[in-house]
This record gives C-alpha cells, sequence and structure tokens, in this order.
C-alpha cells in the first residue's frame, strides 16, 4: 500500500463503513462513533508493517468496522441487560427488533419500512452479509476477507439469509399492509 | 411481455446462484414502475437493497470532528494546498484565445464578404471581354444567391456541389 491520504483514501470510505457499523450497533452516534475509530486507528497505523501489506484498505476498514461495532454492541448489552433477561439470550436480536428505524429511512419511504424491519430480523451475521453483497455489491471472497470467514461459509449464510426473507415475503403477499 | 428471464434470476438470487451483475440486473428492473403483478411481492426488497446503497450519509460535521480528533493528537493529515497570486491579466488569459479566435472570424469574414460583393457587381464584360456592354451592371446583392445570375450576366461560372445545392434549395 502506498502513502495513505486521509482525504482521498480514508475520509470517502465513511460511509460504507457507517451503513456497515449500523447494522451491527442499531444505533447512529454508536455506529458514528466506530467509524470515527476505525478512521483515526487505520490513520495513526499509516506507518505499520501491517498496514503497509495491507491490499485493500477497505476491506482492511470494514473488518475493523465490524469488530469494533461488534464489540459495542456486546459492552451495551452488558450494561442494559439485567441478569433476569440474559437467561433468555438473544438480546441483541430482540432489542433489534424494537429499535425505531434510522429517521432518514422513514421520511424517504414509508413503504420500504416493512422491508427494513424484515432486514433486522435477521441474525447479525446474515445481516452483515446481506448489507455487504446485497447493498454494498462484494464479492463472496471479498466478504469472507472482511469477515474473516470461509467463502463457504459466506455462501451458506448468504443462502440462509435470502430464504429467510422468500418465506417472509411470500408470506406477506400484500407487502405487509 | 415475457419475463421468464426475471422469475429465472429471481430463483437463482434466492438460490444464491446469481451473480452481482446479475442482482444489479434485478434491483434496476424492480426500480421501474412496470412490474408485473405477480412479481410485485419481491419489488420493495430489491428497490431497499437498491436505496441503502446511497442511505446514511455521514454529514460534513463528521469530517470536522475527525479533523479536530486528529488535530488534537498533533496527527493532522497535511494538505497539500498550492497557493497562486493572479495577477489581472492572468485571469483573462485564457480569454485571450477566444478573443483572437472571434477577431479572425469577423476579419475573414468580413473580408470574403466585400470580395464577394465587389465580384457579383462587376460582369465579366467589365474587363473588356463583353465589348460594347462595358458598363457595370447593378446587381441587388440579395439575388446573388441565384447561380443562373452570373450566366445571364454573361459571367463565367464554375458549378460546384456548392452552387448546385443551394439551387436546389432554392427550388
Amino acid at each position: 500500500m502506498n502513502e495513505i491520504d486521509f482525504r482521498h483514501d480514508l475520509l470517502p470510505l465513511k460511509n460504507k463503513l457507517f451503513r456497515v457499523a449500523l447494522r451491527i450497533t442499531l444505533d447512529r452516534p454508536e455506529a458514528e462513533d466506530v467509524v470515527e475509530d476505525v478512521l483515526v486507528k487505520t490513520w495513526e497505523m499509516r506507518h505499520t508493517p501491517e498496514l503497509q501489506q495491507v491490499v485493500s484498505l477497505e476491506s482492511y476498514c470494514l473488518t475493523m468496522t465490524r469488530n469494533l461495532a461488534l464489540d459495542r454492541a456486546k459492552r451495551r448489552e452488558a450494561q442494559n441487560v439485567s441478569l433476569d433477561d440474559e437467561a433468555h439470550g438473544h438480546i441483541a436480536e430482540e432489542r433489534a427488533d424494537t429499535n425505531p428505524l434510522p429517521d432518514q429511512l422513514m421520511e424517504r419511504d414509508e413503504q420500504l419500512r416493512w422491508v427494513h424491519e424484515l432486514f433486522m430480523q435477521l441474525p447479525e451475521k446474515q445481516r452483515s452479509i446481506m448489507q455487504l453483497r446485497d447493498v454494498e455489491e462484494h464479492s463472496y471472497q471479498e466478504i469472507a476477507e472482511i469477515m474473516q470467514i470461509t467463502e463457504s461459509d459466506v455462501k451458506v449464510t448468504l443462502f440462509r439469509a435470502r430464504q429467510a426473507l422468500k418465506l417472509l415475503i411470500q408470506k406477506h403477499p400484500n407487502n405487509g399492509l | 411481455m415475457d419475463y421468464k428471464y426475471i422469475e429465472q434470476l429471481i430463483e437463482r438470487y434466492f438460490d444464491c446462484t446469481t451473480t452481482v451483475a446479475e442482482e444489479r440486473i434485478l434491483k434496476a428492473f424492480f426500480s421501474q414502475n412496470d412490474v408485473p403483478a405477480h412479481l410485485e411481492q419481491y419489488a420493495d426488497l430489491f428497490v431497499y437493497e437498491e436505496e441503502q446503497k446511497e442511505a446514511e450519509m455521514l454529514d460534513e460535521d463528521f469530517d470536522k470532528r475527525v479533523m479536530e480528533r486528529l488535530e488534537a493528537d498533533g496527527d493532522a493529515p497535511v494538505i497539500h494546498v498550492k497557493i497562486q497570486h493572479l495577477t489581472f491579466a492572468d485571469r483573462i488569459r485564457p480569454l485571450f484565445r477566444a478573443a483572437a479566435a472571434v477577431a479572425i472570424v469577423v476579419l475573414i469574414g468580413g473580408s470574403m464578404h466585400r470580395a464577394y460583393v465587389t465580384h457579383t457587381i462587376e460582369p465579366i464584360s467589365s474587363f473588356g471581354v463583353g465589348g460594347e456592354e462595358a458598363q457595370g451592371i447593378t446587381v441587388n446583392p440579395a439575388e446573388t444567391d441565384n447561380p443562373n445570375l452570373f450566366i445571364q450576366n454573361g459571367e463565367k461560372v464554375a458549378i460546384t456541389v456548392d452552387t448546385l445545392g443551394a439551387r436546389k434549395k432554392a427550388e
């Protein structure tokens, strides 16, 4: 990797990193903090051998974004959840269901709310893969690299996610209205 | 209309055998308004995926905050800005070429127009070829578009594609 330019190489990644972080934290200020941390940390590491070896700065930042977002989600879960709730497990996912939508989306298209909710009902791994594939249009190989899992794991998880969505869509032929 | 191709793509999408390019086709297909009733149930999914590509923007306040943090850490990126002092002449320099081009067109255009008018109002006889009819004929410059006029006036004229074209137009 050549000399990194903050404004040209790192800052333009902010929106993509934010979308990926938001799928995990489900909270805008938290996602924003994650992106800020990723950009600053990557910048500070620009002269380290680790970063010199990086082939795709974008993949590198996406990996860090996901890891930091997961850390935060876990930390928040530990802070907010009582022992009773913890017994039920999958707290983060339940919280995701009731989490309010980002305002921007609501304003833009009320009609797409139900799809947004379907997306958010998926487990984090499926949701992140859906985001990276169907929204950000990454290849399976890139997703495997970003999420640090095997390519076949990517495919299997994506298959489950799409099948789940298909089932939910077909259950609501009137688009949930 | 036949939607077999799209139906096939949808099926393959859910089986995860579509390429990114094929998935883009699906998004584009469902983003248009003409979706047949039997496929409409899938529209929101693909429209949502397409819309999310541009969703959730971080504004300039975010940029400012990050830059301030880098500065506070004493590790702000160096911004290379070239400062150039422009004099008035430098500022209007780009206009010179345009001005020169306009001047050339005006000069050439003017001299050609003059040559043309002069030529048409002086019949060939005025050079002593026509003999007795040596006096000049007044020609309305507006009529000079008619190529026959040269012949009527006893002038030598070369018929070119241009003159034929002009004649055709006149007819």
